[in-house]
């Protein structure tokens, strides 16, 4: 993993009831706490709207196939 | 998009049987957990079947319900989920450049505690930092 610019890990945690999911973002790590609370239906739920903000920062770009691409990209 | 879609599924059962000719009292008197004999109120009923209640009942509260409408408790939790487990995200003001901290909460959330959310979250980690 020595070359690794970003890593993602996801974890459960011991929520507040009405809290899904808490994402802690830092330069080349994303930690993802899911509530142990709730069912895997609504763990996704929470994910898809904890990943959705995360990514409307605008901090991160990827490599596809060795181009630079984003989620708003002209071609799409 | 989270946040746009109805979230009524509960209320709406509710409104259903009363529809269906059961009055808040007829549906009161049925309103008793089966496990633990706890009931659910008259005026709780009219709240919720008028979507005022903010929270969601727990799993006594929804046992009841589902006694009250006569429906499976199953059908009643999942109509509790898809109305109070809509989920928003909002990030959490006042970290310093290099960390961003997102919580996504459930959209029922009153707006006095998600004010709290900040202090919710530093108290966890404080809690986790502890048990390391």
């Amino acid at each position: 993993m020595g070359n690794t610019v970003i890593r993602i890990v996801y974890l459960l945690a011991p929520l507040e009831p009405d809290v899904g999911a808490v994402v802690r973002e830092r330069r080349g790590r994303v930690e993802v706490y899911l509530s142990d609370r709730h069912h895997t239906r609504d763990g996704v739920a929470a994910l898809n709207s904890a990943s959705e903000e995360l990514l409307a920062a605008g901090h991160w770009f990827q490599l596809w196939k060795g181009e630079i691409v984003s989620i708003r990209s002209p071609e799409h | 998009m989270v946040g746009s879609e109805r979230h009524d599924q509960l209320s709406r059962l509710v409104q259903e049987a009363q529809t269906a000719g059961d009055s808040y009292q007829d549906l009161a008197d049925r309103a008793i957990d089966p496990v633990t004999g706890a009931t659910v109120s008259k005026p709780y009923l009219h709240k919720l079947a008028r979507g005022q209640v903010a929270t969601a009942p727990g799993p006594v509260q929804l046992r009841a319900i589902a006694a009250a409408l006569r429906r499976p408790a199953a059908l009643v939790q999942r109509a509790a989920a898809e109305q109070f487990l809509g989920w928003v995200s909002d990030e959490v003001q006042g970290y310093d450049d290099d960390m961003r901290v997102i919580v996504t909460y459930a959209e029922a959330m009153p707006p006095a505690e998600r004010r709290r959310l900040r202090a919710t979250v530093e108290a966890w980690e404080r809690a986790r930092a502890e048990e390391r």
